[in-house]
């Protein structure tokens, strides 16, 4: 058990705020995603009130031994 | 149904042949923990089990997406050493170990009612095609377009007699595929795969003649699932990922497939 800013979590993963959609991740892995769920708590990317299309690609830079997102 | 779903999570598989086919590789893995009925179109993220993510280069760390060739006898991609993570895979041997997660996103849909199938591949983008005729039947008409003779030994792999163009004209047709499209396409639903300015003249072809196309793209991705975003490409609704949305889309979806 995990407290952080009294909030008890199962454990200390969590994912750094971004655009994970875990809807979507559901439509690939199907329930199996939620019986085991990667994350003892979910952090979204920040929400605006008016949807956003973000930036044109290219997104993703892979460099040496890590990546620019 | 154009959708299989995958394990959660990555898992290692054993590569039992790398074939080398002219200027192509063909590998082919056991993946027992695997789904035996992934969709044709549907990809997988690739990364070898030794040497990626680390050494001196320390590239490739991304895993690398690729839709599978053929999932009988054995799970198989098609593959060109171009770069750090290509390189790494075509080097692979019998008994190493592959990791795989997949099968991703969604594959090719039924040929629109009254119409036959008429599948074009453009380089590597041959390899859907593979396992799509091999569900739609042997009779189905196929047409490639590769660089050179060296590269058009993929089309040994194809039932039929699948019609060939290549650029430097040492097989077939001297000239592009598209050429050889524009004589065939009525009454078809075309199902396309290869480089992006091969899709687009697809596209346009088909709009022009009022031909139902699917296209299967491409683009660099990270996570393969939903979750990062990165292989957004434009279509008439605004931006979507192939990962989740495609890598299959309806021609019709987009304004024009932008190279990248």
């Amino acid at each position: 058990m995990t407290e952080l800013c009294g909030i008890h979590l199962r454990g200390p993963i969590l994912n750094g705020s971004g655009t994970y959609d875990a809807i979507a991740a559901r439509r690939t892995f199907g329930d199996a995603l939620l019986e085991t769920f990667p994350f003892d708590a979910f952090v979204s990317k920040t929400i605006t009130l008016a949807p956003r299309q973000g930036n044109p690609p290219p997104r993703l830079w892979e460099t040496p031994a890590g990546l620019i997102n | 149904m154009r959708r299989t779903l995958a394990p959660f999570g990555r898992r290692l598989s054993t590569v039992t042949a790398n074939e080398q086919l002219g200027a192509y590789n063909l590998i082919t893995t056991e993946d027992p923990d695997g789904p035996p009925d992934p969709r044709p179109g549907q990809f997988y993220m690739l990364a070898t089990e030794s040497g990626w993510g680390a050494g001196a280069s320390e590239r490739p760390y991304l895993p690398r997406a690729f839709s599978f060739a053929r999932a009988s006898g054995g799970l198989s991609f098609l593959l060109e050493a171009i770069g750090p993570g290509t390189e790494r895979l075509a080097g692979l041997e019998a008994g190493d170990g592959l990791w795989l997660t997949g099968p991703l996103g969604i594959g090719f849909a039924p040929p629109e009612p009254g119409t036959r199938p008429l599948l074009v591949g453009g380089g590597i983008g041959a390899a859907p095609l593979l396992c799509w005729q091999d569900e739609l039947g042997p009779e189905t008409r196929v047409l490639l377009g590769f660089r050179s003779s060296e590269h058009a030994e993929v089309a040994s792999l194809f039932a039929g007699d699948p019609s060939i163009a290549t650029d430097d004209g040492s097989v077939g047709h001297a000239g592009f595929v598209t050429e050889l499209l524009r004589e065939e396409l009525d009454g078809s639903t075309v199902y396309a795969c290869g480089p992006p300015q091969m899709l687009e003249a697809v596209r346009a072809l088909c709009a022009e003649r009022d031909t139902p196309a699917q296209l299967a793209l491409e683009s660099g991705m990270a996570c393969g699932f939903g979750a990062c975003f990165g292989c957004v490409v434009p279509t008439k609704n605004g931006y979507v990922r192939l990962c989740v949305d495609g890598p299959v889309l309806d021609a019709n979806e987009l304004a024009e497939v932008e190279a990248h």
